[in-house]
């Protein structure tokens, strides 16, 4: 008999009456007794019956596990036919490798941890995942070891040798982290050796202490094809000869350094007039001879850190290539030191500079720098430059102070400020900042002359305070309205005022009124860009 | 304006600025100087297509991106307000659009999509990442081996 038959076979006994089995138990003695003969009889019967219970509980629980395991498998196939109907599947490999592309940023091969490691991640998803990673050399060439995360067995060494191998002749973003030691441990030595083995392959190369770098230099490299952003402290360039360890450097062009031994330069074979950007974190008078040596230079960054010193001199410094200059300020510079903004702002002369940048590094941390105004002003004067990008970042300008600036910039097209982290006494975003911004505002003189920034075409505003009444939003819709019509719709000749044609305006703790805001929808829909986020509203009003 | 009709026959109207952030419907527009006629696009969906004009019409006017001259680089993946509001806010249709913008060939479209995905890959493990995207483990024992080998020194700490 099959095993379905029997399962369908299977009868009960429907005629088991044990209630009246309890009656005879309590009822019959003597001679009422049944027989033995019948009695064993309906025991056996019973029994028998109970056998085929047994057998047909059996045949039931392999049913179940034949259901469940045949559950199991409808749940896999159903996940199988699921994954390859995943619109992920349809992308070709080109757009798969280019989204691998970005999430292999970088791999950090000393956290212990696969999900810092993004290109080993996705060679472990799938098997088509796996052959697009390992097919790819560029996932495996980023790569970042901190030193003194790293554990002290064979892990790290292979981990790197499985990705030096893997990026094949790919190009090597390198970053060598970690707290200053005084000496390495054989495997954080044998580490950087590795690393410094592929400086012909070098293209981006960061690093963080001394015996680090001294380290990576165990192979005495000099020839860096490839190498063009380089991030190194002023320690590079005590050791003997290291600055002439670049000179054949044809491809370098941006130099990170915390401090310089500026007295160096000239005497040195370094090419300095290759550079087109340096970052930098001090400022002496020797500054002149690096700018002089960096003829080429166009973007110029300066950043305050705890030991670094900025002193003011009397020595004019003039950078006439410089275009893009950076600030990144903090409270935290040495106690001796002035303030980065007034030391540089007050000795340099840029006359070619289109881009003012000015941000703070930790905005945790008190700023208590005030606006250098006169010497901002001075500093305009002096270079002449045609400023056309300004973006303030938690930094403190009271409003008059602002305006005050932007008088002096009729160059301006893009104008961006962030008051977050900043005291609101010290905030520029004001109803009197934004009311100066109308195009149609009349001062009693010609109207030309008294709109600010005229040229102004893109606006972004950063507020950071709270409340339905920290800011007017119906006059700051009234000044977008005003910039935009004057703009399009105005004698531009006789007027000069550019359409503003992109406002982003984020509120970091207030909500807004959508009727408030609805007429700029109407300018969106006229080719205006128009973003406004609100807090706790997100995302974008406008979104569709 | 000019009318765009999707793969399910839908039409959509825009301005020639706006089709032109992408390179297919520029290139297309060059030859077609009468308006009337619609520009069959049969490999997007009209669902898809209205986010991607809605995109476009968004960043009118915006400089068109230049290719970059080496990919090589490292990047930091950064994405403006507008346009991870706009792209999380379709992650549904993700993969659609990011299609899409790589056959209209509208870059910044392509790389917002890309980065948005790249985004959700960095940081997971590699079963949250087949959960996400629906991906089936079909490795074989011994490249599972393989991989068990590879990575010991990774997770054993």
């Amino acid at each position: 008999m099959s095993f379905q038959a029997a399962l369908e076979s299977f009868q009960i006994r429907t005629n088991l009456d044990l209630a009246d089995t309890y009656e005879k138990l309590r009822t019959e003695y003597g001679s009422s007794v049944p027989s033995k003969a019948e009695l064993a009889r309906e025991i056996a019967e019973a029994e028998k019956e109970m056998d085929g219970c047994e057998a047909q509980v059996h045949r039931l629980q392999c049913h179940i596990q034949l259901l469940q395991h045949h559950r199991r498998r409808l749940d896999e196939y159903t996940m199988c036919l699921r994954s390859l109907m995943a619109p992920l599947r349809k992308l070709p490999n080109e757009l798969m490798l280019r989204i691998f592309d970005w999430a292999c940023e970088m791999n950090d091969l000393t956290s212990g941890r696969l999900q810092t490691m993004p290109a080993l991640t996705i060679s472990c998803v799938c098997s088509h995942w796996r052959d697009l990673a390992k097919s790819y050399p560029r996932l495996w060439s980023r790569i970042c070891v901190d030193l003194t995360e790293m554990h002290l067995d064979r892990r790290d060494l292979t981990l790197l040798e499985t990705y030096l191998e893997l990026s094949q002749e790919s190009p090597l973003s390198i970053e060598i982290l970690g707290h200053k030691l005084e000496t390495l441990e054989p495997r954080q030595a044998a580490l950087c050796s590795m690393l410094g083995s592929y400086s012909e392959r070098w293209q981006e190369l960061i690093v963080s202490q001394p015996t680090f770098y001294k380290a990576l230099l165990t192979h005495d490299p000099n020839h860096f094809p490839l190498l063009d952003s380089l991030t190194i402290s002023n320690f590079g360039f005590r050791l003997p000869g290291s600055l002439d360890r670049f000179q054949d450097a044809s491809r370098l062009q941006s130099l990170s350094l915390l401090s310089f031994p500026l007295a160096k330069v000239h005497k040195s074979n370094f090419p300095w007039q290759q550079l087109t950007s340096l970052n930098i974190c001090s400022y002496s008078k020797e500054i002149k001879s690096l700018m002089e040596a960096s003829s080429n230079l166009t973007e110029l960054s300066f950043r305050e850190w705890e030991d670094g010193t900025f002193k003011r001199n009397s020595f004019p410094v003039v950078a006439p290539t410089v275009r893009a200059l950076s600030f990144s300020v903090s409270q935290t510079s040495h106690h001796e030191s002035e303030s980065l903004i007034d030391v540089v702002l007050s000795s340099t002369t840029f006359p070619a500079l289109t881009s003012l940048y000015i941000d703070r590094i930790d905005v945790k941390e008190d700023y208590e720098h005030p606006w250098p105004k006169d010497i901002v002003q001075n500093f305009l004067s002096r270079s002449r430059c045609t400023l056309t990008t300004l973006s303030l970042k938690s930094i403190p300008i009271v409003d008059e102070d602002l305006i005050d600036l932007l008088r002096r910039l009729p160059s301006l097209l893009h104008l961006a400020i962030d008051d977050s982290s900043v005291t609101a006494h010290n905030s520029p975003i004001t109803l009197r900042f934004i009311q100066s911004l109308h195009a149609f505002r009349y001062n009693g003189r010609s109207s030309s002359s008294s709109i600010l920034v005229r040229k102004l075409q893109s606006l972004s505003l950063t507020f950071s305070g709270f409340g339905p009444k920290s800011f007017s939003d119906r006059d700051f819709v009234g000044v977008v309205s005003s910039r935009w019509y004057s703009g399009c719709y105005t004698d531009n000749s006789e007027i000069g005022t550019a359409c503003l044609s992109s406002v982003v305006m984020r509120f970091l703790h207030r909500d807004v009124s959508d009727d408030v805001y609805a007429p700029l929808k109407h300018l969106e829909e006229a080719g205006m860009r128009v973003v406004i986020l609100a807090q706790p509203k997100l995302p974008s009003l406008y979104s569709k | 304006m000019f009318t765009l009709l999707s793969e399910d026959g839908i039409s959509f109207q825009a301005e020639r600025d706006v089709l032109e952030r992408s390179v297919l419907l520029k290139n297309m527009l060059e030859d077609v100087q009468d308006s009337s006629n619609s520009i069959p696009l049969p490999n997007v969906a009209s669902a898809v297509l209205e986010k991607v004009l809605h995109f476009c019409e968004h960043h009118r006017g915006d400089p068109l991106p230049v290719p970059e001259e080496d990919e090589t680089r490292m990047r930091k993946i950064v994405i403006e307000d507008w346009d991870y509001d706009f792209i999380s806010a379709n992650c549904d249709i993700v993969f659609e659009i990011i299609m899409a913008a790589n056959y209209l060939d509208i870059k910044d479209l392509l790389d917002l999509g890309c980065k948005y995905v790249a985004s959700l890959i960095k940081g997971k493990s590699t079963e949250q990442i087949r959960e996400l995207f629906h991906i089936v483990n079909d490795l074989t024992p011994e490249e599972e081996e393989k991989i068990k080998k590879e990575n010991q020194w990774a997770e054993a700490v």
